[in-house]
């Protein structure tokens, strides 16, 4: 009798687990990186980079097919150093950062999109020889 | 034989005429009650006349009323017009002409004088102004400098000049070069000082005279020379778009003040505390930085 149900619920799960038809996804990919301010608003050409201004990395993304969304994790990198994004359907997010003095670049790993900013420090005093 | 005496007599004439003489200017002095007089010097074309037979003369509505040749003044090794002039009344308005000799040519003077009772005009070192055309009246020292010296600062305040210089610079002994008025002249008491070409002790003020071309004004001026106290360092930062820049200065003394100027003009003043000032938030521009006699010049950029 043991084996018997054993046996059936083998066999539900062959059925209700394997014989299930292929399900669809909706695929994730980004499509942009950009600077942005941290309220998501864009930072036009020739803003001047405070450096007590709120900045944020920004990765939009977008999808195709149909179905649940793929949930997918962007690895980009700001100024070489790695971070990642994760992405449970499309649209933007944002990241904080803090920029650097000079030029900020944030870059996604795997398709090579990229975004430019500068920032330029007032730096220290300098002896005026 | 009466002919030959008229042609002869009318050659003479026209002879007389072609070749100009000295203009027969005369007054009846018994005329006049008052005098006026005038020690002037004569100037045509830029040039002073220095010919016994040159002459002035004083007009009033083309009477004469007063002339006089040029006279040698050994002193002075120059030329003038004593001049008298005579008037029955104050306020007539008085003329001037000048008959170069050299040249052979009467010249008109601008320049119109009131008759005044007893009233002098001109000595041998300010002298009364005839000259075609008038001279400059200027009286001004535009430039003033020393020779081989590197100044720290100078600035001109009325008729008063300040100048800068490092401490080691002997004061004692120095050589003004200066710049002034058209066709002025630089007095120290009554000694003409030719420019680059004088030796001066400037460890006091030093009081000027410079008088203008045509010698009417006499305009005192006041030259101080500071020597720099206490050693000082200068520091900058440039400004970017979100603030502006700043210079900071350390010196060795406290309780100075420190000027900070931009296009001759004080933008700002502070004191030395602690050893340093600090002068922030500066927009573009060149800036001098002024403390205890030293002065640095100072760019501020905008960093982009």
């Amino acid at each position: 009798m043991k084996l018997k149900v054993y046996t059936f619920f083998l066999v539900f799960l062959v059925v209700f687990v394997s014989c299930s038809k292929d399900e669809d996804f909706k695929t994730i990919s980004p499509a942009n990186i950009s600077f942005v301010h941290q309220d998501g608003t864009e930072i036009p050409i020739n803003e001047c980079i405070n450096p007590n201004g709120k900045y944020a990395v920004r990765i939009k993304t977008t999808s195709q097919g149909s179905g649940k969304y793929k949930v997918i994790s962007v690895d980009y990198t700001v100024n070489g150093f790695l971070k990642t994004m994760t992405f449970l359907k499309e649209g933007t997010q944002l990241n904080p950062v803090t920029l650097i003095d000079g030029l900020n670049t944030a870059q996604i790993v795997e398709s090579g999109y990229s975004s430019n900013i500068y920032f330029t420090a007032q730096g220290e005093f300098e002896l005026v020889e | 034989m009466k002919n030959y005496i008229y042609s002869t007599l009318v050659l003479f004439f026209i002879v007389i005429n072609a070749y100009s003489q000295s203009p027969s200017w005369s007054v009846n002095e018994n005329n006049f009650q008052y005098t006026m007089s005038f020690v002037a010097f004569v100037n045509v074309n830029g040039t002073n006349l220095s010919n016994v037979n040159d002459k002035v003369a004083a007009f009033v509505n083309g009477e004469c009323r007063g002339v006089t040749n040029l006279t040698y003044i050994a002193s002075e090794d120059s030329y003038y017009a004593y001049l008298t002039v005579f008037s029955n009344e104050n306020s007539e308005a008085l003329n001037f002409k000048i008959y170069d000799s050299e040249n052979d040519e009467v010249k008109d003077v601008a320049k119109t004088i009131n008759f005044e009772i007893n009233e002098h005009y001109g000595n041998l070192f300010q002298a009364f102004s005839l000259a075609n055309p008038a001279l400059n009246n200027d009286a001004e020292i535009t430039d003033f400098n020393f020779n081989g010296i590197d100044l720290n600062d100078i600035s001109f305040t009325g008729s008063q000049i300040r100048i800068d210089l490092n401490n080691s610079v002997n004061v004692t002994n120095l050589n003004a070069v200066y710049t002034l008025s058209s066709g002025a002249k630089l007095y120290l008491g009554t000694e003409n000082q030719a420019s680059g070409n004088n030796s001066i002790d400037f460890s006091n003020p030093i009081q000027f005279q410079v008088l203008s071309e045509d010698q009417s004004v006499l305009k005192q001026w006041e030259v101080v020379v500071n020597l720099s106290e206490g050693v000082a360092t200068y520091y900058k930062k440039e400004a970017v778009c979100y603030e502006g820049g700043a210079i900071k200065v350390l010196y060795t003394e406290n309780s100075y003040e420190v000027v900070l100027s931009k296009e001759n003009t004080t933008y700002a003043t502070q004191t030395i505390t602690n050893g340093q000032a600090v002068f922030t938030n500066l927009e573009v521009g060149t800036y001098k930085v002024k403390v205890g006699g030293n002065v640095k010049e100072i760019e501020i950029n905008l960093k982009e």
